[in-house]
């Protein structure tokens, strides 16, 4: 059994923001004391031709990719404001992590390069993840962060996110139909969202760790939940019942009840669909109490800050408790039927001490995020590591899709110059209406119904909300991305595709997979450039194990190739492993995954040797699985998933007692362990 | 057949191949053309669109027919069949015939 | 109540009918996805809690049943119009293919339906806002019963399968609380006249003609590329070519089932259902045509009745701009309505 013990939750020591309001986190609080949005007419592109000119924007001039500009202004504001210092004198920059989410940016071609130059420009060192779940991306990066504290893979794990309004991104929602004419005005009329921007950070230290260092503690990280709503690219469940999840496993991760939960930062947006979605899901877990519980939403002075929105609504939030206020929200004037029965509304905060918080964002794909906060007093059960089993595995690639046509590949070691193969994905999920399907989202959800079937898992009912998906990959589909790009030259950003634009999000094959799969427990998708895949299948593999809301997760790296050249050495595909859990998967399949590490960009045997160590094996006992990139070509992504594959394959069959998985990665160096169930 | 009729059928025909290929290529449903009825719904599970590909729809009639919406209000009347995709057209799109 | 004020509420509030036209099934067994998709007409493309409209047809490609299928887990329901309980489940068991694991049988509880642009919010008001909140083809599964999110009347319909001993008191409770919508009892035959006026197919009308999907425009509804009953009849019919497809249209005059229509002093069909839709003002029929002159839009051809010649103008379903469009369960109240913001019923393009 699971055991459960409190102890001091993770400490929130710092916090730096840059939004519509201004540079620094005070200057967003003081906005909010004033009841004074950020709201304006966008000045730095044209609006001609939309019917909306509104923007949350960063005001001032900014130099260099504003993305990264306004990250490493909030990063260096939260380290100073926790006293941190990385490098000599010191916390070393190797055990600092960075966890930005962010959301399209737009920076297909290498996403992962915006956590990068932040993590050079403050001294990180550490292992640099990027989460990008859309809209929710900081939120689940702060969770994220979290899980890497207590998994010792650092000491200081700063985590947030950033996201600038682009003029696609802008015309994309106004295309969609999602931007409010005027300030948006959430659980009020008019209906629409405004978009906004920015950058927010917090600097995460474990309890002890930062009370022993004198550090000045804000708030305590109590828990999160993710959830995939798994029903629609771009609208939420109307039930409600995919945020109610996110909302329930935040909850349940914080070792607490509905009703200590004083006050909830709604996600809120404006939109019809979600502001109702949102509710109903308040509904479902607050029950009666929801008639009483202040829950506003802060994108009245911010807009949508897309990927930052989590972490600067959190940030309003936290400036609140520390003044025992609540933030209110603006613009409410014509209440919605069936909104919050309390939206704090009005222009100045509410005096009300907040013992605990509860911040929501949902986005595109369907990926829910909730995050817990607390007073700084506050504790929170932590359970103990549960071991992870590998149930089953896929990979769909260059090879095709019969798992063993892989390790005949691999055997005859040479290139293999094509495509993956086509197929119907009818014929892998009966159920599932492949229309309007991307590549990525193809091989990915063929990937996961393989694995399953390989793991001779049929999930029905409850079990399905108990099952989930993290996917490593480094780029939206190449194939709606060209669709994307050329709607805009050949019809002008007023008219692109919107439906292109939905699946612009790194999450979107993600989002496809959860609904063909009903996989509807929690759901990530982040990158680090090479090596997601794997970086994905750690993030599952801690997750898995410190949760109790959780029995199954599918960890994949998907890649679709960017060469049209059909003879390209270009790898492309997914791989899939479904992970369980003792004791309730202990009796099938005899592989674990006995140990994993993490370490800073290159410092591949840092990772290791962590790995190594958690398995409690000697490295000579070990065999290092082959690069498959020679024989399948690149592919960043799913390279290190299809080497997991093998692994697993190997280990089943008895060649090997224990299988190491490394890779050098982008942004972080990543290893896994496997290891044949009872071997020493 | 009456001459008037007979080109007005000819053009509604036309107009109904342009709106089953925009369908077919920009809507990415995966039916034969001659599979797509003329009253067949576009939502729900009909032709399997949804709120997301109303925007593509309503782009590519505008793009590949001339369809100009003389207000917002039309644009839920004319979404709900193939037909009133064609009788859209027909009312609001290029006045020069449509070329096969 | 006539059936015009039946229309009317249905058209502009809440209507509640009994569902006793329509059989639920409940198909089960480790086999119940092999065993529907080889009788159903469509791809079973369907996430857990969905539900698709499909038909059943005979080994001629004629519609047997009108229904709906909607997946619970691994469990199907069907609703289905047209066939008896008996001779429905009759008929699954006879095309269920040998050896596979699948039972269909008849739901327990009675059905009730709500339609009407304000049927979400009384639903809210008495199931609850699971039950107001589902999206059009959904359903919901709870204790009190199984709610589906249907409707063929062009408005937001409900089918409310209630356990037989809790009928009256979900009945009682849609009528006390209905009171506030001006919930109106609508009539088999008034579902009828809407589901006509909004394009939806009837089997107990031109469901009894004889004619395929091809004939119907009912393609959309059945996969070319799987094996089910009909599926071969169906195929080899759309090989042929079909010489006839219905087209609606409406009239001034009073226009009857079986009326012949003509251009000029060509026949060139047949009326096949026929009604007076008090929503336009005017008389709404389907019409089979012969394939050459099979089109909406078209003011020239004629209904000829006891050597008398009647003007009729062909026109694309659905007929009306149902006011469901414009409500929107996340931001309007029946109270708080504004009916002069509504559009018109009858909205030329």
């Amino acid at each position: 059994m699971l055991s459960q013990m409190q102890s001091l939750p993770v400490a929130i020591t710092g916090m730096g923001a840059v939004s519509a309001l201004g540079a620094t986190a005070t200057a967003l609080w003081s906005a909010v004391e004033e009841g004074r949005d950020g709201i304006r007419p966008i000045e730095r592109f044209s609006t001609d031709g939309f019917s909306v000119s509104l923007g949350g924007m960063v005001p001032g001039a900014i130099s260099g990719d504003p993305c990264a500009a306004f990250a490493t202004t909030a990063a260096r504001e939260a380290l100073a404001n926790a006293g941190l210092q990385i490098g000599p004198g010191g916390v070393a920059g190797r055990r600092v992590a960075l966890v930005l989410g962010t959301s399209l940016g737009m920076h297909v071609d290498g996403l992962h390069l915006v956590a990068a130059e932040v993590a050079h420009a403050v001294g990180i060192e550490g292992p640099t993840l990027t989460v990008s779940t859309a809209c929710s991306s900081s939120t689940n990066a702060l969770g994220l962060g979290r899980d890497l504290l207590e998994a010792g893979l650092c000491d200081v794990a700063i985590a947030g996110g950033t996201d600038e309004l682009t003029p696609e991104i802008f015309a994309g929602f106004h295309a969609l139909g999602l931007l409010c004419p005027s300030k948006c005005a959430p659980f009020s009329e008019p209906v629409g969202t405004t978009l906004g921007e920015g950058a927010g950070f917090l600097v995460l230290e474990r309890g002890d760790e930062a009370r022993a260092r004198g550090a000045r503690v804000l708030a305590t990280l109590l828990g999160y939940g993710l959830s995939a709503d798994a029903y629609h690219p771009t609208s939420p469940d109307p039930t409600g019942a995919g945020v109610a999840r996110a909302l329930r496993g935040a909850l349940l991760d914080a070792g607490t009840e509905a009703d200590s939960i004083d006050y909830v930062n709604a996600h809120g947006t404006g939109t019809a669909a979600n502001d109702a979605a949102e509710y109903r899901a308040i509904e479902q877990v607050f029950g009666e109490r929801a008639a009483r519980l202040p829950v506003s939403s802060t994108k009245s002075f911010l807009g949508h800050a897309q990927g930052a929105a989590g972490v600067l609504e959190l940030i309003a939030t936290l400036c609140g408790m520390a003044q025992d206020k609540i933030p209110p929200t603006l613009h409410y004037e014509k209440p919605r039927p069936r909104s919050p029965a309390d939206p704090v509304a009005g222009d100045r905060p509410r005096v009300a001490r907040v013992e605990r918080a509860l911040c929501n964002n949902s986005a595109f794909g369907g990926a829910n995020a909730a995050v817990i906060v607390g007073r700084a007093e506050h504790t929170a059960p932590r359970q103990t590591a549960a071991k992870v089993l590998v149930l089953g595995a896929s990979a769909v690639g260059p090879h095709g899709m019969d798992f063993d046509a892989l390790e005949v590949a691999l055997a005859a070691n040479v290139p293999l110059r094509r495509r993956a193969p086509a197929f119907r994905i009818e014929s892998l999920i009966p159920t599932a209406d492949g229309r309007g399907m991307d590549p990525a989202s193809r091989y990915l959800s063929a990937a996961a119904a393989l694995a399953l079937a390989d793991a001779g898992i049929t999930l029905r009912g409850a079990k399905r909300e108990r099952a989930g998906l993290f996917v490593g990959t480094t780029r939206a589909s190449t194939e709606s991305e060209r669709e994307f790009r050329d709607s805009i030259r050949e019809r002008g950003l007023v008219r692109l595709s919107a439906t292109a634009f939905t699946r612009m999000v790194l999450n979107a094959s993600a989002g496809t997979c959860t609904k063909l799969c009903a996989l509807k427990g929690p759901t990530t998708t982040l990158t680090t450039g090479e090596g997601s895949g794997l970086v994905a299948l750690i993030y599952a593999a801690m997750h898995l194990s410190t949760r109790s809301d959780v029995d199954l997760l599918l960890a994949a790296g998907v890649d679709e190739r960017v060469c049209l050249e059909s003879d390209a050495h270009e790898g492309e595909g997914a791989a899939c492993l479904v992970l369980g859990k003792t004791p309730a998967s202990d009796a099938s399949k005899a592989v674990r995954l006995a140990g994993f590490g993490l370490a800073g960009p290159g410092d591949v045997e840092e990772a290791k040797r962590r790995a190594i160590r958690m398995a409690g094996i000697d490295e000579k006992d070990v065999f290092v699985a082959p690069d498959v990139t020679p024989v399948l070509g690149p592919a960043p992504g799913a390279a290190a998933m299809f080497a997991c594959a093998f692994a697993v394959a190997s280990i089943l069959r008895g060649t090997w007692e224990h299988v190491l998985v490394p890779d050098p990665g982008g942004t972080a160096a990543a290893a896994v362990v496997f290891s044949r169930k009872g071997a020493a | 057949m009456n001459p008037e009729l007979a080109r007005y059928i000819q053009r509604r025909e036309r107009i109904l191949d342009k709106v089953r290929t925009i369908l077919v290529d920009r809507l990415h449903v995966s039916r034969a053309p001659d599979e797509i009825d003329p009253d067949a719904p576009l939502f729900g599970t009909g032709l399997g669109l949804d709120s997301v590909d109303a925007v593509e729809l309503l782009v590519s009639m505008e793009s590949e027919l001339g369809v100009k919406l003389p207000h917002e209000g039309l644009s839920r009347p004319a979404m709900r069949t193939v037909n009133t995709l064609v009788d859209l057209a027909l009312a609001h799109g290029r006045t020069d015939d449509v070329d096969g | 109540m006539s059936m015009d004020d039946e229309i009317r509420a249905l058209r502009t509030s809440v209507a509640l009918a009994a569902g006793d036209h329509v059989t639920c099934l409940r198909i089960e067994g480790e086999g119940a996805y092999e065993a529907l998709d080889h009788v159903v007409a469509c791809d079973l493309f369907l996430q857990d809690g969905q539900m698709r409209p499909s038909l059943l047809l005979d080994e001629q490609a004629r519609p047997f049943a009108d229904i709906h299928v909607a997946r619970d887990d691994e469990s199907f329901y069907l609703l289905a119009e047209g066939p008896s309980p008996e001779e429905l489940v009759a008929f699954l068991e006879k095309h269920f293919p040998a050896g596979v694991e699948a039972t269909a049988r008849r739901c327990d509880g009675t059905l009730l339906s709500l339609h009407g642009p304000y049927a979400w919010e009384l639903c809210t008001a008495v199931l609850g806002p699971d039950v107001g909140s589902l999206p059009y083809l959904a359903f919901y599964r709870a204790d009190e019963g199984v709610f589906f999110r249907s409707g063929k009347t062009g408005e937001y319909g409900y089918d409310l399968l209630i356990p037989t001993g809790e009928v009256e008191t979900v009945r009682e409770a849609l009528l006390r609380e209905g009171a506030a919508f001006d919930l109106a009892r609508a009539s088999l035959p008034a579902l009828d006249q809407c589901a006509l006026e909004n394009g939806f197919f009837n089997i107990r009308r031109e469901g009894r003609a004889g004619l395929s999907p091809l004939e119907l425009g009912l393609q959309w509804r059945v996969s070319y590329r799987k094996e089910y009953v009909g599926s071969v009849a169906l195929r080899s019919r759309r090989e042929a070519g079909a010489n006839s497809r219905v087209v609606w249209a409406v009239a001034g005059a009073p226009v009857a089932e079986g009326d012949e229509v003509f251009l000029e002093e060509q026949r060139i069909g047949h009326v096949l259902v026929s009604g007076f839709s008090v929503i336009r003002g005017e008389w709404v029929a389907l019409l089979l045509l012969d394939r050459p002159y099979a089109y909406a839009g078209i003011d020239r051809y004629e209904i000829r009745r006891a050597g008398e010649r009647r003007p009729i103008r062909t026109a694309s379903a659905p007929l009306i701009n149902n006011r469901s469009l414009y409500v929107s369960p996340q931001r309007h109240s029946y109270r708080d309505r504004d009916v002069s913001k509504m559009p018109p019923f009858v909205l030329p393009l």
